[in-house]
């Protein structure tokens, strides 16, 4: 049910945005609410289509991710309009995407919601965003090639596509396996092959940005987990070895680029591809018993704050023209609020306790620690403690600096203004409260 | 509690609260409150040594129990520390009572009296404790009593340096009792005096450790009693007001590395630490007395000579005389007093005139401190009857009799030699024409009440004591005392003083000529100027602690925590932008390069996946 | 529930004062003393509670998540009681001593903020909770550091706030790793015979603490932030939040891994031993006011450490009675020291000099807490040196007598500081300088004094407490 409304909805929006987008709004917000309602009752694909199954983590996954989708489409104005039904048709793509048991099901849905995100970009307002956009669509399109050449290679090795049934053994598999890893790496930012993210992301619209690498990629990591889990038990070594490898790679590289930007779309696109290296430690630490909690947990933060700073940016680019972050020294005078909010959400990509970054690090590193891989663990920590210089280096800019000219104060609109309320709200109730998520992880 | 302990510890503390508090509403309350305070004081350790003349008072306490240890704070007074208090409290009251007119111009009065009763405080409860905790705090108290009164003008540099120079180098002392503490408190399992004492007397200490506490609590001494190597201090210390420089520096504080030798007298003496204190005294007391001879202002000749006399008390219970250091020890702390005393009277007459050479002639003006000042020249260079004369031959005689050679010799030039300086002082003070045209003018003019009447108080004292030498001697140390008998000693001391009085008296009254033209030859220009700085050990010290220990110690550890520690620190900024400077190459923008990067991934990933598959 | 509400309440009444009160910023101030002065009742109230022979009070158990072992856990006893009694005190006076800050609004509901995490490290006997307050703590500090610091506020704020982040994250692996090798995260219930790796969680944990005491050679963030900090923050980083490390060393080392301890232990001495004599040297050769109180308090902070060490009841006992005179006797020598910058714009003592006649009140203020700080009887730290050197001396043998030369350090530093600032003629800056003092400020200091002379004569209160905290060790 929850997928037909969302279609539904994302077809009947575009009839009201042009005239009034209040009520494309309250649409697409009511869609949302009753996709998580029905959710809620375990009617969402599981009821319709076979090769869906909605356990409670991927429930879980499921309201936060419509929670986050309609706090974006609240905050959004102007130009951006057409994200809203783009928006509800990601969010029916995603949730088959999330409840899918069918690795044919998952490469499609893969390939949907890479169509979606293309589309997503595709909201092009100047020569920057083009270019973002066709990197991102380049980029796509070959990861698409490699997972389906790997696929391919797959689908003659197994019997069946249902994740709990396949056979995973043998060197095909392996092989294959290994390629479609490369293709799924491709799009979660993982270094070396992140370069067209960080142009992509700090490029295209932020709205879009907020949604691309904020949500998109928490749907993919947690689904891909799901997908990869059997290969990832299976073949222990390799696991532990490639995980490792990447997330080492990804998080310390990003984090060093990203430490030296001057612009601050870049700095959280950089900031983006460190998580995705954090977030494959789970991956690596498949063994654990954890890895799962922990996967959902850094899924679920993640897409909390990372939307979150990206929709602020938007607004203060929209209001203040905000791109550097010498437009934003003294910011804590013209945009109090703003400046809040943000703070508390890098205080959270930072990884302080009390806030949903800090939780989610904590138990996916955790599940590092227990597979043994605690010297990972504590480069990872180091490396997020590294990562605390370019965040600080952001608010130091708004609260420890003067501003260079006395703009008037700028508010925050109401949409926008419920919007984060909802993303603050996530950000640190899953900060403080570890046991949803621990307890629909559990039957794993 | 006794009544009387109670106020001895107590009421020089609410005294000073008093002091300064009534004295900032008016000035005039601040000295009252003093002068009622220390004769209260004075009253209550009459009281003791009339009532406790058979018993000792002996009170435990534990001040602070942590763990398995209780630090204990007990009281104990047996007739040293009623002496010792006899002396502190009346003597202290004496020079509050003196500094009302000394000081009675000074805006600052209640800061004044206030410390001056914190001082006599922190003096009362180091004679009267039992433990070495108690005595160590008294002792800083002091410390800190000295550093604050002798800073007291602490607008002029010299004030503010004698006073930080004071501080240092008697903290240099305590930090070894401090030591000596926390050993005594794990190898003897006591600090309390009476029971060391005891524990030595039965041989139950172990002799290296009880050496090395011995010596430890000895550097305290010496810091404290102005001792080689520890004593320049001291002389710098006469930037006080003269009436700190009679209590503090004359007559109290500095007994109390004696005093605390002689509390712990069989202890010392069972370790063989005497020998070293017999000695460094010896030294001292020759450094003291030699320097005295040339030196130029009235309180540095003063102050000489109280580091000479200290060591010769010293020297006293070194040799193994209890008896003879602690009678000098009560003898010299009333004439030095008595001559501070005077020499501070001098210094108000003269307008603050401290160079004795630009004095001259004052007898005629003030004939009363003259008489005072000659009383208590005459008991410090040992001519009888004055009570000098009993105590330092007691010494003189006890090292000639126990001593080492080296002790005998330096003790008795010290002592022949003490003559000579006080007499060159009172001549140059009093005799001869006023040397400075500041005289000839007006002078102040000592009142009876306020100045006269405690110099002759004193004065009276110390010709008047004699009488009770022996009684003195018994009181403290009990009837049965072995007194030291050199055949002929006295003679032989009194010949050569007379010879070097006449030498002294010819030189500076009549020969004063015959002087100039020795004093111009260089070789004795040379010794003249070793004198006048005290051997030069105030220069080594702080050459050692301004190029040694700031210079070079501390700098360099500046320099590596400057260029080392936190250069690191702040290096890894600039590692991580070259770091970023690496990284930053593979960031062209263009599209290919980041396909390249793609292929370099894919061929990473199944590089790895074919080198595990092959090991299936 | 009251133990779980001032943990969190300060975060909503932070919030609540910051964005009420913009029209009414003076209230603040009220508003932070009079919640400073309601957790210091309940602390108090918690001191009564305290059960005679050791052991925790429990306060309750709240947000469990049973899969992780993950619940906030809040147990207090005597040295957290101890703690929580210093810290409020502490937070009580820097509300006075900051009465006429600027950005009122923001400074005080920063304060209030403080208030919450730090009650927390010192509540809970949970690693992860005690963790994430630990961190907590951070953020209102790089704030009040960076905005109401001096010239350079910036780096300092950053620095500090990275420099304890980094080597929290070893201290975090060390956690992980206990809770990995134990099962449990409850310290009352981890048992560290089941450690696989003893060794290497004592030296990951170690570092964290370390960092934050802080010892050599970690402690460079530390006179970078106290200098910059303003005096009253100084303070709160003197006084609490450097004593976390040392209740983190003793509550992780001493008391949950007592075998490894004893192993380490002569390592610990000798960073100890390091600090105190390194930083003082550095103190000596400071020109810089407050930088010289910096050093001082490394130095002092170098005695806990070696006290630490002895890991006997009368060693901890000296531990925790340093580490209170530690925090009431650095506080006023910071804030004189932060005061006389702001009145003669020079931070070098020998730009300085003759203050004694222009302010008097100060100068007698200072030179009291430096003589509590070089270790003079009647004052807090002679109490500490004392019963510091005792235990040492008990534990380590008769060489360890020499940290009795720390004293003179100290006392060469604070009397060369006393001799250029305070004594000597005036100088040209201090004669143009106005030296008012308000009456909040004048009252602080007060207090100051008045608690460093009391427990300096009357230590025994302190030293009970002590006695109930660490008698698990044995003795009495």
């Amino acid at each position: 049910m929850s997928f037909i409304i969302l279609i539904a909805a994302g077809l009947l929006v575009p009839i009201f945005y042009r005239n009034n987008i209040v009520i494309a709004k309250i649409i697409a917000v009511l869609a949302f609410i009753l996709a998580a309602y029905f959710v809620f009752k375990g009617e969402s694909l599981n009821s319709i289509f076979p090769y869906f199954v909605a356990d409670d983590a991927t429930k879980l996954m499921e309201f936060v991710l419509l929670a986050t989708l309609a706090a974006v489409s609240l905050a959004l104005t102007g130009f951006e309009r057409p994200l809203i039904s783009q928006m509800l048709f990601l969010a029916g793509a995603s949730l088959a995407f999330l409840e899918t048991n069918n690795f044919f099901m998952f490469i499609v849905l893969f390939e949907v919601i890479a169509i979606i995100s293309y589309i997503l970009v595709a909201n092009i307002r100047n020569f920057y965003n083009a270019e973002g956009a066709i990197k991102a669509f380049i980029a796509g399109a070959v990861a698409s090639g490699i997972i389906l050449l790997g696929f391919a290679l797959f689908s003659f090795t197994t019997d069946s596509f249902i994740y709990s049934e396949m056979n995973v053994s043998g060197k095909f598999t392996l092989i294959a396996e290994a390629i479609m890893l490369a293709g799924i790496f491709y799009k979660l930012t993982v270094v070396p092959m992140h370069g067209w993210a960080a142009d992509a992301y700090s490029q295209v619209n932020h709205a879009a940005a907020a949604i691309l690498s904020g949500v998109i990629k928490s749907v993919v990591l947690f689904a891909t987990f799901k997908a990869f889990y059997k290969f990832l038990i299976a073949y222990p070594l390799a696991t532990v070895l490639i995980f490792s490898f990447f997330a080492i790679l990804t998080m310390t590289l990003a984090n060093f680029m990203a430490l030296w930007q001057k612009r601050i779309s870049k700095i959280l696109a950089y900031s983006s591809i460190a998580h995705s290296g954090y977030a494959l430690i789970p991956f690596a630490a498949a063994a654990s018993v954890y890895s799962y909690a922990g996967i959902l947990y850094y899924a679920v933060a993640y897409i909390f704050m990372q939307t979150s700073v990206f929709l602020l940016l938007n607004d203060l680019r929209r209001e203040l023209g905000v791109k550097y972050l010498d437009d934003i020294k003294g910011l804590y005078k013209k945009a109090p609020l703003h400046s809040l909010l943000f703070t508390i959400q890098l205080f959270s990509l930072a990884g302080i306790p009390l806030l949903a970054g800090f939780l989610s690090k904590a138990v996916a590193f955790y599940a590092g620690v227990d597979a043994g891989l605690w010297i990972i663990v504590l480069i990872a920590l180091l490396n997020s403690a590294l990562a605390v210089g370019y965040y600080v280096w952001i608010i130091k800019h708004i609260y420890f600096d003067e501003p260079k000219n006395n703009g008037e104060v700028i508010q925050m609109s109401t949409g926008s203004m419920i919007g984060q309320l909802i993303l603050l709200a996530g950000t640190i109730y899953f900060g403080i409260v570890a046991g949803d998520i621990m307890n629909a992880t559990i039957s794993f | 509690m006794n009544n009387a302990v109670l106020t001895l510890l107590i009421a020089p503390y609410i005294g000073a609260v008093l002091a300064y508090v009534l004295g900032k509403t008016k000035r005039e309350l601040a000295f009252w409150v003093a002068e009622v305070v220390g004769f209260i004081l004075f009253l209550a350790s009459l009281v003791l040594f009339f009532k406790y003349s058979d018993t000792v008072i002996d009170i435990d306490y534990t001040w602070i129990a942590l763990g398995n240890i209780q630090i204990p704070f007990g009281i104990y007074i047996d007739h040293l520390s009623i002496v010792m208090l006899l002396v502190a409290t009346g003597l202290g009251f004496l020079d509050i009572h003196f500094a009302h007119d000394y000081m009675g111009d000074d805006p600052d009065q209640p800061r004044y009296y206030a410390k001056v009763l914190f001082f006599i405080g922190g003096m009362i409860l180091l004679v009267i404790t039992k433990d070495l905790i108690g005595a160590f705090v008294g002792w800083e108290f002091m410390g800190l009593a000295s550093y604050l009164l002798i800073s007291f003008w602490y607008y002029k540099n010299s004030a503010a340096d004698a006073g930080m120079q004071a501080f240092l180098y008697t903290r240099f002392g305590d930090i070894f009792i401090l030591a000596a503490i926390a050993l005594l408190f794990f190898y003897a399992g006591t600090v309390n005096l009476v029971e060391l004492n005891q524990m030595a007397n039965a041989g139950q200490l172990d002799k290296t450790l009880a050496l090395v506490v011995a010596l430890f609590i000895f550097m305290g001494a010496i810091g404290k009693s102005g001792q080689f190597p520890l004593y320049p201090w001291l002389m710098n210390a006469m930037e006080g007001p003269t009436t700190v420089s009679a209590l503090i520096h004359g007559a109290t504080m500095v007994n109390s590395g004696i005093y605390i030798v002689a509390r712990l007298f069989d202890f010392f003496a069972y370790t063989d630490a005497l020998f070293i204190v017999a000695n460094v005294a010896a030294l001292s007391a020759f450094i003291g007395a030699t320097s005295a001879l040339v030196q130029k202002e009235i309180k540095k000749i003063l102050a000489y000579s109280t580091m000479s006399h200290l060591s010769i008390a010293f020297v006293g219970l070194g040799v193994g005389s209890l008896a003879a250091g602690m009678l000098h020890l009560v003898n010299h702390a009333i004439f030095k007093a008595l001559l501070f005393l005077s020499a501070g009277a001098v210094i108000y007459i003269a307008h603050h005139t401290k160079d004795a050479w630009k004095l001259g002639g004052l007898i005629k003006t003030a004939p009363w401190v003259a008489l005072f000042m000659a009383m208590g020249s005459l008991s410090l260079a040992g001519v009888p009857p004055f009570s000098g004369y009993f105590s330092k031959e007691m010494v003189v005689a006890a090292a000639w009799e126990w001593g080492n050679g080296f002790t005998k010799t330096f003790v008795t030039i010290a002592a022949l030699l003490s003559i000579a300086y006080i007499t060159r002082l009172w001549i140059l003070i009093f005799l001869g024409e006023p040397r400075n045209e500041d005289l000839k003018g007006s002078v102040h003019h000592p009142s009876n009440l306020w100045m006269r009447l405690p110099l002759g108080i004193l004065a009276f004292l110390t010709l008047f004591i004699s009488i009770w030498q022996c009684d003195i001697v018994h009181y403290i140390v009990g009837e049965d005392v072995i007194e030291p008998h050199v055949a002929g000693l006295a003679a032989f001391m009194l010949t050569g003083m007379l010879i070097i009085f006449l030498i002294v008296v010819g030189l500076y009254v009549k020969g004063l000529n015959l002087l100039y033209k020795i004093a111009s030859h260089h070789f004795v220009q040379t010794i003249h100027q070793v004198l006048f700085n005290g051997y030069y050990v105030e220069a080594m010290i702080t050459w050692i602690s301004k190029n040694i220990i700031v210079g070079a110690i501390a700098k360099s550890m500046r320099w590596f925590d400057t260029y080392v520690i936190d250069y690191i620190v702040n290096k890894t900024v600039d590692m991580t932008k070259f770091v970023y400077n690496i990284f930053k190459a593979g960031h062209s923008g263009k599209i290919g390069t980041y396909m390249g990067q793609f292929v370099l991934g894919v061929a990473i990933i199944v590089i790895a996946i074919l080198i595990i598959v092959k090991g299936l | 529930m009251v133990a779980v509400d001032i943990i969190f309440a300060p975060i909503l009444l932070s919030a609540l004062v910051y964005f009420l009160t913009r029209g009414a910023q003076h209230i603040t101030k009220y508003i932070a003393l009079g919640w400073f002065v309601v957790l210091f009742i309940i602390a108090l109230n918690w001191y009564h509670m305290l059960p005679e022979d050791g052991g925790f009070i429990f306060l309750g158990n709240y947000l469990s998540v049973p899969q992780f072992g993950f619940e906030l856990t809040l147990q207090i006893d005597a040295l957290s009681v101890a703690m929580l009694l210093l810290t409020a005190a502490l937070l009580i006076l820097v509300v006075l001593t900051s009465w006429n800050e600027k950005k009122q609004a923001a400074y005080f509901s920063l304060l209030i903020l403080f208030s919450g995490p730090i009650f927390g490290v010192f509540m809970t006997t949970n690693v992860l909770w005690f963790f994430m307050f630990w961190e907590l703590t951070l953020v209102p500090m790089l704030f009040l550091v960076g905005i109401w610091g001096a010239e350079n506020r910036v780096y300092a704020a950053i620095k500090f706030f990275i420099y304890t982040h980094v080597f929290a994250m070893f201290m975090f692996v060390g956690f992980y790793l206990l809770y990995k090798q134990t099962g449990y995260w409850d310290l009352t219930l981890i048992k560290e015979a089941t450690l696989a790796t003893p060794a290497l969680i004592w030296w990951l944990m170690f570092l964290g603490f370390a960092a934050k005491l802080p010892v050599f050679p970690f402690h460079t963030w530390l006179p970078d932030a106290h200098v910059q900090a303003p005096s009253s923050i100084s303070v709160l980083l003197a006084g609490v939040l450097l004593k976390m490390g040392a209740y983190g060393l003793i509550r992780f080392t001493v008391e949950l891994m007592p075998i490894t301890t004893l192993m380490f232990a002569k390592w610990m001495l000798v960073f100890g031993l390091i600090t105190t004599f390194y930083a003082g040297f550095l103190a000596i050769y400071e020109r810089h006011i407050k930088k010289m109180v910096a050093y001082s308090s490394i130095s002092h902070m170098g005695l806990v450490v070696v006290a630490i060490s002895t890991m006997t009841y009368e060693g901890l006992s000296a531990a925790l009675f340093e580490m209170i005179g530690h925090a009431l006797v650095i506080s006023p020598l910071f804030l004189i020291a932060g005061w006389l910058h702001h009145k003669t714009h020079t931070w070098y003592m020998d730009e300085m000099g003759g203050i004694m006649k222009k302010a008097p009140y100060a100068s007698a203020i200072f030179i009291l807490a430096g003589m509590a700080a070089l270790g003079l009887p009647g004052t807090m730290g002679f109490v500490g040196e004392l019963t510091i050197i005792i235990s040492a001396v008990k534990s380590w043998g008769w060489w360890i007598a020499v940290i009795a030369f720390a004293g003179l350090i100290s006392a060469g530093y604070i009397i060369w500081a006393v001799r250029r600032a305070i004594h000597g003629p005036m100088s040209p800056l201090v004669e143009k300088a106005d030296f008012s003092m308000s009456l909040a400020e004048k009252l602080a200091l007060a207090i100051y004094a008045v608690l460093i002379v009391y427990f300096g004569i009357n230590p025994q209160p302190i030293f009970d407490l002590a006695n109930k905290a660490f008698s698990f060790l044995g003795g009495m």
